[in-house]
């Protein structure tokens, strides 16, 4: 058989429309093959808040004849997705506001939030910088160092909190520094003396 | 070879020596899910709830969980873990199944509870708070725990009075300053709470729109809680119309609209240098103009 470009030209435009119709059919039994559905993602964020500190603050001593004072810090760390935020109150544990070690005891200082004081020989306390009328600081851990004019607080009563902060958006790390001082001389007895405060956060 | 092996490892040690040594100081964390909680219930029907306390810090502890009435002191909102005379004592409704876990560090426990109020309560709003806190072994120093709250807003179900009212807090016309406080106050006047959304927005001279801010608060029956935000608009300051609304008892007020301009510390400086220029400016002028009129007359002359 002789073949002729006219022969020629028929093969390839059988050939093309045969491959068309074959990629026509491949793509329909494809698309016949593949369904599509829809998933929704969800996710509920809970509101959440949290709060760490140090858990116990040393605050020793080697007291003189003429009186130390020791200095030391607390960082109350708080976050919360709420976004009003939160407020923190601090507060004593228990009925006594004085570092106790046994029969002995280191009474807390006079002053008050409201009219804080520098510390006397034998009186704990606390302070927070810019809080109240403390006074900005900044407050320097110190240790045996001598008694000096920083003002600090006696820790309020568990019936009466007071607020230290109260924020208005969201917290990350949020840190609230409670510095704690003790001054003391050689009229108090050795020992290991103690007391307990609560921090308490809730969302505003 | 030997001389060489000393002289490198004296060096490592020198090195090792100065390099800073870390220390990671143990802290006691606790977490508590969800931080607040609005809740109907029926009056002697007993309504399930979960808390999650997850401990996320690096030391074990023993968690409490107590439960306390919740009030509240002024127009702050200062949280108050009393009950008010007069008031029920909600704590009573809470049963927690437990009162303490142990917690490992990131260990976490689920706390079902229940809060049945008594047959005979009055439909309205109540309120208490359950609360999970570290213990401390500790024997020496000042040991601190950790408290935080889940604040309950019960609604006893049943036909309630609700009514408040929205009023606004005044805005300084002028405040020479970084920022100016936008207030509102929402007065609860019914028997149970509500949650107001209160909107504070500002527009510029030219209509733009600086400021868009939405807040959610509970407001508590027969308190009144002020809203206050801070705006502090960008750049030197400027000329602003502040709007504000709030939903009180779902009932949305808006308030009178009120112009303000606000001009910030450091553009002070700006406006001196502008007027010690504009002045030295004027004074040449007149300088030359004197000079202009005494050369006219000598020439006259």
């Amino acid at each position: 058989m002789v073949i002729t470009k006219k022969t020629y030209v028929r093969a390839w435009a059988v050939s093309v429309v045969v491959a068309a119709a074959s990629l026509t059919t491949l793509s329909t039994a494809v698309n016949a093959a593949t369904a599509s559905s829809s998933t929704t993602v969800s996710s509920n964020v809970g509101a959440t808040i949290s709060m760490s500190s140090s858990g116990t603050v040393n605050i020793n001593t080697t007291p003189t004849s003429s009186g130390v004072q020791t200095i030391a810090s607390d960082s109350v760390i708080v976050n919360t997705n709420n976004s009003n935020g939160y407020t923190l109150t601090f507060n004593e544990t228990n009925a006594s506001s004085a570092l106790v070690s046994g029969g002995n005891s280191i009474p807390a200082t006079s002053g008050t939030y409201a009219s804080p004081v520098a510390l006397t020989a034998n009186t704990w306390g606390y302070r927070v910088d810019s809080l109240g009328t403390f006074g900005t600081g900044p407050t320097s851990a110190v240790s045996n160092a001598a008694i000096g004019s920083a003002k600090f607080a006696a820790v309020p009563a568990t019936a009466s909190p007071q607020q230290l902060k109260t924020t208005a958006v969201t917290a990350t790390n949020d840190t609230t520094t409670v510095w704690y001082g003790v001054a003391v001389n050689t009229s108090t007895p050795t020992g290991t003396y103690t007391n307990s405060v609560t921090y308490t956060a809730v969302t505003n | 070879m030997f001389r060489r092996v000393a002289v490198i490892s004296l060096f490592a040690g020198v090195l090792l020596t100065l390099l800073p040594t870390q220390t990671f100081a143990a802290t006691k964390s606790i977490t508590l899910s969800p931080s607040s909680t609005a809740l109907t219930v029926v009056p002697g029907v007993a309504a399930n709830r979960n808390i999650t306390i997850i401990n996320d810090g690096d030391t074990p502890y023993t968690a409490k969980l107590s439960t306390s009435p919740y009030s509240v002191k002024g127009e702050q909102y200062d949280p108050v873990f009393q009950r008010l005379p007069g008031t029920k004592d909600i704590a009573d409704w809470i049963s927690l199944s437990q009162t303490s876990v142990r917690l490992q560090p990131h260990e976490n426990a689920v706390i079902p509870y229940t809060i049945t109020a008594p047959s005979a309560t009055q439909p309205g709003g109540y309120y208490g708070v359950i609360f999970a806190e570290t213990t401390s072994d500790a024997n020496s120093g000042v040991s601190a725990q950790n408290k935080v709250g889940n604040i309950l807003y019960v609604s006893v179900e049943g036909n309630v009075q609700q009514s408040g009212s929205v009023e606004a807090e005044t805005i300084p016309f002028f405040t020479f300053g970084s920022s100016v406080p936008l207030g509102m106050k929402l007065t609860n006047s019914g028997g149970v709470h509500f949650q107001t959304e209160a909107t504070f927005t500002a527009r510029g001279i030219t209509g733009k729109s600086v400021l868009e801010h939405t807040e959610n608060r509970f407001v508590l029956p027969q308190t009144t809680r002020s809203i206050v935000y801070a705006f502090a608009p960008e750049g030197l300051g400027g000329i602003y119309k502040i709007s504000r609304s709030a939903t009180a008892a779902g009932k949305p007020t808006t308030l009178p609209d009120s112009w303000i301009i606000v001009m910030k510390p450091h553009v002070v400086p700006l406006i001196l240098f502008a007027l010690l220029t504009l002045v030295g400016i004027i004074i040449i002028f007149k300088k030359r103009s004197r000079k202009g009129d005494t050369s006219r007359k000598k020439k006259k002359a």
